[in-house]
């Protein structure tokens, strides 16, 4: 069994601490962090309980439940912030990311006390494309919710279209991760590759120049 | 080989070369509804990989979220988003033909329930049911591009047509008509994405 409410307490009370000796940008990344930390922890009790509504084992609800549960748990805050306090299209990538650092991080430790800590290139693996994943659907979110579809209906359509891609994307990831080899290898090794090429993409932006219209 | 693997590899392979030529024309004519194309084709692309590699690695289809769903189901939503970008500058009002035939579609998906659920069959009757009205609305308006607008209702139709099909087949193993329409589906959609790239390139 794991406690993970007490991992939790363990790991965010010296960041909520840390809030009140701290100030802008790092303080609000702090509070995503811990954010994405407490929606992983109600994510595994929502996952938990559709796990035990539909009688199925961790294999299943981790290739079908899990991803669902999670983007949605993790779009929730995100939403909240958007549109109560309406922030500025920039704010928005950073608090995403932030949300889904805490998640992935959060999500480690647990998969680290279940599993223990003795495999190195297998949690070197597992955080570079746990990381990945989550990292991958925070920008899809954050750039989309900020950027792409900001005004009117387009936001609503397309916070629901942007939610079911992240979803499908990580339901992919965690069939993958889950299979045999060699598929749980190309599971393993697509995230660190989209990351990377993303982050390609990032970098030569200035140079190509892109203004969406 | 299973037709089934066939029909999706089939969609995979193309859904992918489309998502690579919507990001190829985003970078050339940087436009929004360049991004939107390519982001409904992984979507679609994405539903379809997983629904095969489920069946290839588990041996079975989804069973309890559905997982692929909820990415076409995105999909749908992100082609609507890009008929009501299409549509922006417009007066919308209820007109009555493109409301009766979205009232139709809207009702069939909830009435035969052509997901697991009536929740996830409502989200398909959404964007599936308010991209044909847009459809048909710019087309009784007589507004330009009026393929483009031809060619979204089609894709309407097909979508609805293969659950109505799917519904009267038992055996997937084999050619037969659901593999036909889904097959004209796919290529809808690879005609949909040439006659908006062609009206973003027009632009």
């Amino acid at each position: 069994m794991t406690y993970i409410e007490n991992i939790f307490i363990c790991l965010a009370i010296p960041l909520i601490l840390s809030l009140f000796f701290t100030k802008g940008r790092a303080r609000s990344f702090t509070l995503f962090l811990t954010i994405g930390m407490g929606v992983c922890l109600l994510g595994a009790y929502v996952s938990s309980f559709y796990m035990g509504y539909y009688g199925v084992d961790t294999t299943v609800a981790a290739i079908e439940i899990t991803p669902v549960c999670e983007e949605v748990m993790k779009l929730l805050p995100l939403l909240f912030y958007f549109l109560i306090f309406e922030p500025e299209p920039k704010e928005l990538p950073s608090a995403a990311i932030a949300i889904a650092v805490g998640f992935a991080t959060f999500e480690n430790v647990c998969y680290l006390t279940e599993n223990g800590a003795e495999n190195f290139t297998l949690l070197l693996i597992r955080g570079i494309s746990a990381g990945a994943i989550h990292i991958l659907c925070g920008i899809l979110t954050g750039f989309g919710i900020s950027y792409v579809f900001r005004h009117r209906w387009l936001a609503l359509t397309g916070t629901a279209g942007i939610l079911g891609a992240c979803t499908g994307f990580h339901a992919i990831y965690n069939l993958l991760i889950t299979a045999d080899s060699p598929w749980n290898m190309t599971g393993y090794l697509f995230p660190p590759l989209l990351i990377a090429c993303l982050f390609a993409v990032k970098r030569s932006l200035p140079n190509l120049n892109i203004h969406l219209k | 080989m299973n037709f089934e693997i066939i029909d999706n590899l089939f969609q995979v392979t193309v859904l992918a070369c489309a998502v690579l030529v919507a990001v190829v024309h985003l970078f050339r004519h940087k436009d929004r509804r360049c991004l939107i194309l390519a982001l409904a084709y992984a979507c679609f692309f994405m539903g379809t990989l997983y629904y095969v590699l489920h069946l290839a690695i588990t041996g079975d289809t989804p069973r309890v979220f559905y997982v692929a769903e909820i990415s076409w189901i995105a999909s749908w939503f992100f082609f609507l988003s890009l008929q009501i970008m299409r549509t922006e500058g417009m007066k919308l009002c209820v007109l009555p033909v493109p409301a009766v035939c979205a009232g139709l579609i809207a009702a069939s998906i909830l009435i035969f329930r052509f997901m697991a659920s009536y929740l996830v069959s409502g989200l398909f009757a959404v964007p599936v049911s308010a991209v044909a009205y847009l459809s048909l609305f710019r087309l009784q308006r007589g507004t330009a591009h009026r393929r483009t607008d031809v060619c979204f209702a089609v894709c309407t139709a097909l979508q609805v047509g293969l659950f109505f099909v799917s519904a009267f087949m038992e055996d997937f193993t084999r050619f037969n008509l659901y593999f036909a329409v889904d097959i004209m589906l796919t290529l809808s959609l690879v005609a949909l994405l040439i006659l908006n790239l062609r009206e973003v390139a027009e632009k």
